[in-house]
């Protein structure tokens, strides 16, 4: 023990100047137990999703693909247009609304195990650990002078670290522009300037964040970190140092009866704080700095082992629980309290109304625009004369075929160069429409007519066509 | 230039800059805008970036005169020095981080 305490102190020695503030550099000592077991297997999810799911194909195309270049954006079966941003909007409200919810039940569980900074600094330092070593010898590499052998290790890392954050760069940018053609082009280094600077900039931002700003960027650049707080209650899981049990600390062998030594559970050995990956010591109590990933947990509960003491003296618990020393179970009755009844309620609300808009989704939509040029045009014998243009989109990507009919005044007559309108998958057209009438005497002004579109699935015989009916003016001079 | 004080102002633009952006761009399409009566041109993917370099200067130049306002009478009157090299008496010497620095 007395080694690594001395390891403490001469870390903080090491004294550099960051761009924020004086910073001490951290060096996150490795940890095993639950909690690193499943941040392990979050990191593996995510980064297998992340990686893996932009090369996956459907309907002959990229699965996932915001093709921001063609304005429409690939969801598996779903393709979503501009004029789809209420799904957007839902999107956002689902995300904001699980945050408050997992926020209120068990504090920063986003921060700890889901975060990209999170994800990417554990890559990151797992790298860092193969070629560098733990933190005691990580330490003394820093420490000592630059030689051979201190260059090779340093070029290694930081040769790992752009390679993986290039590779990072191009999936983001793999997400945005069809991946297979994107991979195509790198490979024959032919690639577009604007993707290309995207690639770059993506990947200096993994390399950056990951590699040296590290929690830096929790501690100075994330907004979330500064108003998590307001979503915290007294009955929100935290990770907690229950100090009714740990103090006084201090040192002493395993064979002392601390009760003796009037000393508490606590044995000082500081690896919470050397675990801890934004250097806090969790007995402070809760702190801003805190991203919830548990590390200190799985540490102190591995000393506890050691020393035959219950697990536990640093825990997930609640404000409460620990002032009124109750067990899991009161924790837990307590998470049905109205703030996250409420939070679950209108999540499950959106989720539902979401669900219920996608269903009942037509699969094309029509936008109809009279045509200012010629307003109106008498064309002889009483019959007038007006010409719209219909942008039709076929949203989805069934090709079909759209018949367009009209209503609403007496002789009205359509006609267009095609009716039905061909049209293939995810595409639109504008159809520019003359319609003629013949009004009754008297009839001046606008007329309220209706076009009546259509849209049946081509090649199959559809008995249930999607209908959409658009109210537009005719204007009888 | 403080390096710090530009991170100061670089960052937080950058986070609005990029909300901004893709709200704009969400509902502008960059193909029906002009530049001088100029069409843009086919390639919306320049016109996101560079929306995205002119929201990100327009943020951050908002940023720069907050700062630059934070100023009080005193320190422009009688110390309109950087708050380090300020003589005794001066207001905001202990803190090298005033005027957002």
């Amino acid at each position: 023990m007395d080694a690594r305490v001395a390891g403490v102190a001469e870390a903080a020695d090491t004294v550099e100047q960051t761009l924020y503030e004086i910073r001490r550099k951290i060096y996150p000592r490795a940890v095993s137990g639950r909690f690193a077991a499943i941040r392990w297997s979050l990191v593996f999810l995510t980064q297998a999703v992340f990686y893996g799911l932009a090369w996956l194909q459907w309907n002959g195309r990229q699965a996932v693909l915001f093709d921001i270049a063609a304005r429409k954006f690939y969801i598996f079966g779903l393709v979503l247009w501009p004029q789809d941003i209420v799904y957007l909007t839902v999107l956002l409200i689902l995300s904001a609304y699980s945050l408050f919810l997992f926020t209120a039940v068990a504090g920063r569980l986003w921060c700890g195990y889901a975060c990209p900074q999170t994800v990417y600094t554990e890559i990151f330092l797992w790298i860092e650990r193969k070629v560098e070593g733990d933190r005691m010898a990580r330490m003394k590499l820093d420490r000592g002078a630059t030689d051979a052998r201190k260059l090779r290790l340093k070029a290694t890392k930081h040769g790992l670290w752009i390679a993986l954050s290039l590779w990072t760069g191009f999936t983001f940018v793999g997400y945005f522009t069809p991946i297979r053609e994107l991979f195509v082009n790198v490979a024959a280094l032919s690639v577009g300037p604007w993707e290309a600077f995207w690639m770059l900039f993506y990947g200096f931002a993994t390399y950056g964040n990951a590699g040296w700003m590290r929690e830096q960027v929790c501690k100075y650049m994330c907004p979330y970190a500064r108003f998590q707080g307001v979503m915290f209650d007294p009955d929100t899981l935290v990770i907690t140092y229950d100090r009714d049990r740990g103090e006084p600390r201090g040192g002493r062998s395993k064979s002392v009866d601390p009760k003796a030594r009037g000393l508490g559970d606590c044995v000082d050995c500081g690896i919470c704080v050397q675990v801890c990956p934004t250097g806090i010591d969790i007995r402070n109590g809760l702190q801003y700095e805190c991203i919830g990933c548990a590390a200190c947990i799985d540490g102190c509960n591995q000393v506890m082992d050691k020393m035959g003491y219950a697990r536990g003296l640093i825990r997930y618990s609640t404000e409460n629980a620990v002032k009124r020393h109750e067990d899991q179970a009161a924790i837990l009755r307590r998470v049905f309290r109205p703030r996250v009844l409420v939070y679950t309620g209108i999540l499950w609300l959106v989720l539902v109304a979401a669900a219920a808009m996608l269903w009942q989704r037509a699969p094309f939509k029509v936008d109809v625009i009279r045509d200012r040029v010629a307003m109106q045009a008498d064309a002889g014998d009483g019959v007038v004369q007006n010409v719209y243009r219909l942008q039709i989109m076929n949203t989805d990507e069934t090709p079909r075929s759209f018949a367009i009919s009209a209503s609403g005044m007496p002789g009205l007559e359509l006609s267009l160069r095609e009716n039905p309108v061909e049209l293939g998958g995810a595409t639109s057209r504008m159809v520019p429409v003359r319609v003629k009438a013949k009004p009754d005497a008297g009839t001046h002004g606008s007329v309220e007519i209706e076009f009546r579109i259509e849209g049946r699935s081509r090649g199959e015989n559809d008995l249930t066509p999607a209908v959409i009916v658009e109210k537009t003016r005719f204007i009888v001079p | 230039m403080n390096p710090r004080l530009l991170i100061h102002l670089l960052w937080p633009a950058f986070i609005v800059a990029g909300v901004a952006n893709a709200v704009f761009f969400t509902i502008v399409d960059p193909i029906d805008l002009s530049l001088f009566g100029w069409p843009i041109g086919n390639n919306r993917l320049a016109a996101y970036t560079l929306g995205f370099f002119g929201f990100w200067a327009v943020a951050a130049g908002s940023s720069a005169l907050t700062c630059f306002f934070q100023r009080s009478a005193a320190e422009i009157n009688q110390c309109p020095l950087e708050p380090e090299g300020r003589p005794p008496g001066c207001p905001k010497r202990e803190d090298p981080q005033a005027n957002c620095g």
